[in-house]
């Protein structure tokens, strides 16, 4: 039985959406909801943290994709109550980078960040594989390998 | 119940990039496959949500009889 004066517990989620510009398969447009952060006790509390007190509004903004699947994978890994999305997430987030195109990496190294996660930004109106073979063949074809 | 450091690193980058709100806008004189047309575009929506569940003290006192 619930009582006046029992506490709450506070779980903030976060959920990642690419855009459609972005090329990736639509299927992977909304990551899994992972909670990254939680709180036992009442929202006026003088220690309650800050996204505890604008917790009635949905808060949207935009980040730098590649942080922002580090920091997917780390709360993944780091709180339990997200044990059983680890899968998920991990699949998700292959599914939005490109670290698995060892292809690419051997082919031609571009001085962007000194990584190649914006090669299949390259093509935004071909989706996945078709998208890749067509950098890999026409990073091939400009390097004359 | 004091607040962890995970909570204020989360305050913190919550504080820094909320003003962010606005979606990658392309730029009509930037070539479309220039790498300065890939740098504004790869970023991704973030979707904050605070769930709130009632903890009942009696509850998981773990009596068994």
């Amino acid at each position: 039985m619930q009582g006046l004066f029992d506490p709450k517990e506070f779980k903030l989620t976060l959920r990642l959406c690419v855009p459609p510009s972005s090329g990736f398969l639509v299927y992977y447009r909304h990551s899994p909801i992972v909670v990254i952060d939680e709180y036992t006790g009442d929202e006026d509390d003088a220690d309650a943290p800050e996204w505890l007190r604008a917790h009635r509004l949905e808060r949207k903004f935009w980040q730098q994709r590649s942080l922002m699947l580090d920091l997917m994978l780390y709360f993944v890994a780091d709180l339990p109550e997200n044990a059983r999305l680890s899968s998920k997430v991990e699949t998700w987030c292959k599914a939005i980078s490109v670290s698995n195109l060892y292809v690419l990496d051997s082919v031609i190294t571009y001085p962007v960040k000194g990584s190649c996660i914006w090669y299949d930004n390259l093509y935004p109106s071909t989706g996945g594989c078709q998208a890749r073979l067509s950098i890999q063949y026409t990073w091939t074809q400009a390097a004359g390998i | 119940m004091s607040k962890s450091s995970r909570s204020i690193t989360i305050d913190n980058w919550i504080d820094k990039a909320k003003h962010y709100v606005c979606p990658p806008v392309g730029d009509a004189y930037v070539p479309h496959r220039s790498l300065d047309y890939l740098l504004w575009q790869d970023d991704v929506e973030c979707i904050l949500n605070v769930r709130q569940k009632q903890v009942s003290k009696s509850s998981g006192l773990g009596f068994s009889d």
